[in-house]
């Protein structure tokens, strides 16, 4: 039997007109010793305090710090922001356009995100609203993490005000998708009112679950 | 292990990405039914393989994530042109193709497949995939794996291509 339709697939199948395009992969970061390190951080401190000293010596003020994370990803609209772990991604486009309450603020994934269309049908892989696109870049990658404004929805009791790390949150498992782990939480900051979602592969590296916890606490939100 | 500098494609990764690469269209041209779908999805596979190099090469099977990239791939297309067909009514036009009727005859009966069902044959009759290593290329239990087998066999047996005793 599977000889037989194993050698009809192989006479079917087409074959390749022309060759794959193999790229370099990213340039691994350098790892520096400890060390190495350890002395950098200690010669910016050193050069900082100087210059602190001389600022308040010379009467100026002190000029306001300016964001340095290269990779922070700001919605221009919404007013969230988070610090995107090396190697991951936002989807372009909403990947929930079907919802009005929660609304979507942002989707990221460690795997890009496929667009999906804003065509009025709903795209969700499960009855926890979690989009199918999302689900699927989980499954390429590791994690995908979905945050949405619950700003306006009137069906929700006040969420807890947003504890001071994920660890500490009110975590609540969401609808089962195969080979994943699924989970939720609400919380309130500045007068803001945020769910978010979590999806992540069962057989995700540590690597992965540290990078959603980072990206996580690295959320920010400008008062509503 | 042989250091490469920036900007250069490691010699494993090459010698990966162009082992698997005609398998991966073959088996994605039965998926989708079109080899020029095929290799672009293929080569956005290969692309991903690229990009995440470092970690694909330390997993066990390699070629076990390409082809679930790939089916995943697969699959979102598939959704994105049904909604695209349902919004535009959509009728694509196919191109004429000069293989043997037998072959064409074959392509239309695994394309009439549902698509689920159309991912475990490619995996196991095409890729030769296990039943265990099927499962982990499409995300799905064993036993789902064999349930859809044996509906697709009794689909293709229906249609003729493989024989009763099949």
């Amino acid at each position: 039997m599977t000889d037989e339709l194993s050698t009809l697939l192989e006479r079917a199948a087409m074959r390749p007109g022309r060759d794959p395009r193999v790229t370099p992969p990213p340039a691994a970061r350098v790892r520096m010793p400890l060390v190495a390190v350890a002395a950098g951080l200690i010669a910016v401190l050193v050069v900082a305090g100087a210059v602190a000293f001389a600022t308040r010596r010379s009467g100026r003020a002190t000029p306001s710090p300016t964001s340095t994370a290269a990779a922070e990803v700001r919605t221009g609209r919404d007013g969230v922001s988070v610090v995107l772990p090396d190697g991951w991604y936002r989807s372009r486009v909403p990947t929930a356009p079907w919802l009005h309450s929660p609304r979507e603020v942002l989707a990221l994934a460690d795997a890009p995100i496929a667009d999906v269309p804003h065509d009025g049908a709903n795209h969700a892989a499960c009855p926890s609203e979690i989009p199918e696109a999302g689900v699927d870049a989980a499954r390429t990658g590791g994690a995908f993490v979905w945050i949405g404004d619950l700003s306006g929805g009137a069906t929700f009791d006040p969420p807890p005000e947003r504890p001071r790390s994920v660890a500490d949150a009110a975590w609540r498992p969401l609808c089962a998708l195969e080979g994943m782990e699924t989970r939720g939480t609400t919380f309130t900051e500045g007068g803001r009112d945020l769910i978010v979602s979590v999806v992540i592969r069962a057989d995700a590296p540590p690597e992965v679950r540290r990078q959603v916890d980072e990206l996580l606490d690295s959320v920010s939100v400008t008062p509503g | 292990m042989r250091s490469t500098r920036a900007g250069e494609v490691p010699d494993d990764l090459d010698a990966f990405c162009r082992a698997v690469w005609p398998r991966l269209v073959g088996a994605l041209s039965l998926q989708v039914g079109g080899r020029e779908l095929a290799e672009e999805l293929a080569q956005e596979a290969v692309a991903r393989t690229c990009r995440h190099w470092e970690t694909v090469r330390t997993l066990d099977s390699p070629a076990g994530w390409v082809h679930r990239v790939a089916f995943n791939l697969a699959n979102s297309h598939h959704r994105r042109l049904r909604a695209a067909r349902r919004a535009h009514r959509l009728v694509r036009a196919e191109a004429p193709t000069p293989d043997p009727a037998d072959v064409l005859a074959v392509r239309a009966a695994v394309a009439e497949l549902p698509p689920h069902e159309r991912s475990v044959v490619v995996c196991r009759y095409y890729l030769g995939l296990s039943v265990a290593e099927t499962a982990d290329a499409l995300g799905c239990p064993e036993a789902t794996v064999k349930t859809r087998t044996r509906r697709a066999l009794a689909r293709l047996r229906a249609t003729g291509i493989i024989g009763e005793d099949s």
